[in-house]
């Protein structure tokens, strides 16, 4: 009774978006408390749905064919809660629910865009009739055939792991809003400032896109158990690519509100941004790229995934091109500007975007072009071509925030100057004192150098002007040049080996030792297997690992569990490999210096969600 | 660049299978290559893994493949170009210039498209 | 300004005539890529050797990774010996095992082999691509690979992938 509810409540909210798109464009209603009302039944059909689908899992259903093939009694109830999403029809259904709750929140707080919320409809409308008819969860199984369902994959059973596909959507489905908002404007042409509303909403979706990101980071480090935290996965690229556009969008519409420029190129990324999002998803459920990730879907629903995220792109860009705004101011744009600092940037970001994007269909082209040949374009690509204009972008992100709009000579000249050979010349010296030279640490830690010193230079400027700072953007920038410090020093003074030991046998990395102290068995609910202790010994403390080798029964899996020792300074890293006889192991160890500002530095960037952007110190 | 030496190479049999070994080596930067290496192949067998993070007996025995070719003096593209041959394009990660002229020269001519645009943007104001 | 409509549409298209098209490639036959087969020696589970030269021997030949510890090799074992009593003569390849596992297995289970090459460190296998068993390799003239599946080999992949190439 329950998922036919559930099935029926979707259904409904399917009709109502409809029904919401239909009115808004043949009959707009002279009460714009509609659009409130419709969106708030259609958010709440969707959320009772979602309910519902919970409903079946926490109550081990099994006689709806989803729950049967993504859940499994012996779940711990929060995980049974998060298998909800664990698998495609399911997190559709996720996504369907985020993206109703963020166009509610729009028309609550901007009741007076006339057909926003009528295009944001028609993508929900798509992908609503999408699930409804070609991946609904709440498909019957009968009759019911195994009562112990399976397994929810080992290796998603993990909580970093269960909230990265949310916060993903809450980012991906937030850039439906700003391509809503734009629509409206080139429909309806009046004023620029309704475009306003699209640099908040721009940041929501980066923050949530940073945070989701860095999760999959995050879970990839520790849970794969290799000590990578980037592969340069296709699934992993989807979601970059929207990131890296959205941070262009973000840059664009600042631009946009502050001096009425960029007006059709910010209209243009909306499009883009949307695309990116739809398409990552594409790409993720499709199964037309292989990867550890993908949901593998039949091509058929593949097509039609698809088809919705080109006619969406080809409704964007139709009404962009028959209607783009010819109003825009033309301000004086000289090479020192601040308007010239975010030309660069988006053009920056949007270039890495394609190269992201490119890269990671390429295979595909490769493949039909030379009649069915192979290729895999990985890591040591995308470094070699991402990192150049990575850098480049970073040293004006450091020197952008110091130029004025309008500026047409360099009015910081002292202070640029200075930045930019103190951080050279410091980072020159360290790199040649304190380690043997790379090139890429040089320029990396000079350019964080120079971020550092740019930030604390604004900071200072307007304590004692007491003018307002853009709080919300120094966090953002300073997130960002800690996560690239991270990258730069664990990245190029990492530390790795491989060995084979016997129980209390050691072997030195460095400076320190690894002793094989002993190999327990080890037994849980949907597990079993072995756990090593290791200890590593520095100069003046002894380190205990415990890395395990898994294998869990019901989905037939081994998995391998890394022993980490954090710190803020350096993690030490240990993965087990072959077992040899009853007490010697190959295993691998490695020492990550830094790594984790990584991952602090994401969440100091998406922490800059919560700061404001005008804070006036008295 | 000091030159150090790591334990003996330590030989045992397990079910029957092949000898396992420490991976030494005389040299500091041949022990850098062997493991940067690792991450340019993928493992043939598990989809999305170099060898560097896989488990798999095929991953071994590439990875003593690679030692052993390090040890030979062979280059580092010698060692790719032969896995290739024996397993097919797709199992490094880095695509040959030559095959993929386009996807490293797109890039560089993006470059060229951005200072083409500044310099259009900039005239416009003047 | 004509050129960017123009442009965008080019873009979209060939962006999205790639990926629709790549779907429906997805659900047809895939086109093997051949290779030469690399020479190499090794000794049969009966002790004797064996040259890859001797593969010239015969215009095709179907050589079957196999091991004791491979739980699919026990699963296609019933259909190697079916093509065995069709005439088909496969070529063995004991890959990473142990000699008197082997021997049992085969007596125990029936063998299915007119050669079986004894490949216990894996290094025949390592040339011919193999990443674990079992796997079957059909050999066109003694030098060159024409096809190569990975996994259990049942009717079904014998018809789609086997059989065209042997009835030429």
């Amino acid at each position: 009774m329950i998922p036919e509810l559930g099935n029926f409540l979707l259904i409904f909210s399917m009709i109502n978006s409809l029904l919401l798109i239909s009115i808004a464009l043949v009959f707009p209603p002279k009460d714009k408390r509609f659009f409130l009302s419709a969106s708030l039944v259609t958010f709440l059909a969707i959320f009772l749905s979602f309910i519902a689908l919970e409903i079946s899992f926490l109550t081990d259903d099994f006689s709806v064919l989803y729950v049967a093939t993504n859940s499994n009694p012996n779940l711990p109830i929060y995980y049974k809660f998060a298998a909800l999403w664990g698998g495609h029809e399911g997190s559709l259904l996720l996504f369907l629910l985020i993206l109703a709750g963020w166009i509610l929140v729009f028309v609550f707080f901007h009741r007076d865009h006339k057909h926003s919320s009528a295009f944001m409809n028609i993508v929900l409308f798509a992908l609503l009739s999408f699930t409804v008819f070609l991946s609904n969860p709440f498909e019957r199984l009968l009759p019911i055939s195994s009562i112990s369902g399976s397994d929810l994959n080992p290796l998603l059973q993990d909580f970093a792991f269960t909230i990265h596909p949310p916060m993903l959507y809450m980012g991906y489905a937030g850039l439906v809003i700003p391509f809503g908002i734009a629509m409206n404007f080139l429909l309806n042409q009046e004023k620029v400032k309704q475009l306003a509303p699209i640099r908040s909403w721009s940041v929501v979706s980066w923050s949530f896109l940073t945070l989701g990101i860095s999760l999959g980071s995050w879970w990839a480090y520790y849970e794969l158990g290799w000590g990578g935290w980037w592969f340069w996965d296709p699934v992993e690229n989807s979601a970059l690519v929207p990131w890296l556009l959205c941070t262009a969008l973000i840059h664009s519409s600042i631009a946009t509100n502050a001096r009425q420029i960029f007006i059709n190129w910010t209209i243009a990324l909306t499009i883009l941004s949307l695309a990116g999002s739809l398409l990552g998803m594409f790409l993720v459920r499709s199964g037309i790229i292989t990867s550890v990730h993908s949901f593998a879907l039949d091509p058929d629903r593949g097509i039609f995934l698809l088809l919705i995220c080109f006619v969406i792109v080809i409704l964007g860009f139709s009404l962009f091109f028959l209607k783009s705004y010819s109003k825009g101011l033309k301000t004086d744009m000289g090479i020192y500007s601040k308007e010239f600092m975010f030309f660069i940037n988006n053009a920056f970001l949007v270039t890495l975007s394609a190269i992201v994007l490119l890269g990671t269909i390429y295979p595909i082209i490769y493949e039909i072009f030379s009649g069915g040949d192979q290729i895999t374009v990985g890591a040591p690509y995308f470094n070699m071509v991402t990192i150049p204009f990575a850098l480049i972008l970073l040293f004006f992100q450091a020197i952008g925030p110091l130029t004025k709009w309008g500026g047409n000579k360099i009015d910081n000249l002292n202070s640029i100057g200075m930045i930019i050979l103190s951080s050279t010349a410091l980072s020159y010296l360290v790199s040649n004192i304190f380690f043997s030279f790379s090139f890429y640490e040089f320029v990396g830690n000079a350019i964080v150098l120079m971020l550092i010193q740019s930030l604390t230079l604004l900071v200072f400027k307007s304590f004692h002007s007491k003018r307002k700072i853009n709080l919300s953007m120094i966090a953002g920038h300073l997130g960002l040049a800690i996560l690239t410090f991270g990258i730069t020093i664990s990245s190029l003074n990492s530390v790795e080996k491989e060995f084979v030991l016997q129980k209390n046998e050691s072997v030195s990395v460095g400076s320190s030792t690894i002793t094989l102290e002993n190999t327990q068995t080890v037994q849980e609910d949907n597990y079993y297997g072995d756990r090593v202790t290791f200890s590593f010994q520095e100069e003046d403390r002894v380190l205990k690992l415990y890395p395990e080798r898994r294998f869990y029964p019901a989905s037939r899996m081994e998995t391998t569990e890394a022993g980490i020792y954090p710190s803020i300074y350096k993690d030490v890293y240990i993965s087990l490999g072959q077992k040899i006889g009853e007490n010697a192991w190959a295993a691998k160890v490695q020492i990550k210096p830094l790594v984790r500002f990584i991952w602090l530095g994401a969440i100091i960037m998406f922490l800059a969600l919560f700061v404001r952007t005008n804070i006036k110190f008295k | 660049m000091k030159s150090f030496l790591m334990i003996l190479i330590l030989s045992s049999f397990v079910n029957g299978q092949d000898e396992l070994k420490i991976f030494s080596f005389i040299n500091d930067l041949d022990e850098k290559r062997f493991y940067s290496l690792q991450k340019e192949v993928s493992c043939p067998l598990c989809e999305g893994s170099s060898i560097a993070g896989s488990n798999a007996p095929i991953a071994f025995d590439i990875k003593n493949k690679i030692y052993e070719e390090i040890l030979l003096g062979k280059s580092d593209e010698e060692i790719l170009a032969n896995l290739r041959n024996i397993f097919g394009e797709e199992v490094t990660y880095k695509p040959s210039f030559e095959n993929n002229i386009f996807l490293w020269l797109l890039p560089f001519i993006f470059f060229l498209l951005i200072l083409f645009a500044a310099r259009i943007f900039l005239k416009k104001n003047d | 300004m004509k050129i960017y409509p123009l442009l965008t549409i080019l873009l979209v298209i060939s962006l999205f005539g790639l990926l629709f098209f790549q779907l429906f490639l997805n659900s047809g036959i895939e086109e093997f890529d051949q290779k030469k087969l690399a020479p190499f020696e090794s000794n049969l589970l009966n002790g004797d050797s064996f040259t890859s030269e001797e593969l010239k021997n015969n215009s095709l030949s179907l050589l079957n990774v196999w091991a004791t510890w491979c739980v699919g090799c026990r699963l296609e074992h019933s259909y190697l010996m079916e093509l065995e009593k069709k005439g088909i003569s496969i070529i063995g390849i004991n890959y990473k095992d142990d000699k008197e596992k082997a021997f049992k297995w085969l007596d125990q289970f029936g063998d299915p082999y007119s050669e079986n090459i004894f490949d216990e460190k894996g290094e025949v296998g390592f040339l011919l691509g193999v990443s674990g068993a079992p796997e079957t390799f059909l050999i066109k003239n003694g030098d060159s690979v024409v096809m190569h599946h990975m996994g259990v080999l049942d009717e079904q992949v014998w018809n789609n992938k086997f059989a065209p190439l042997i009835d030429k």
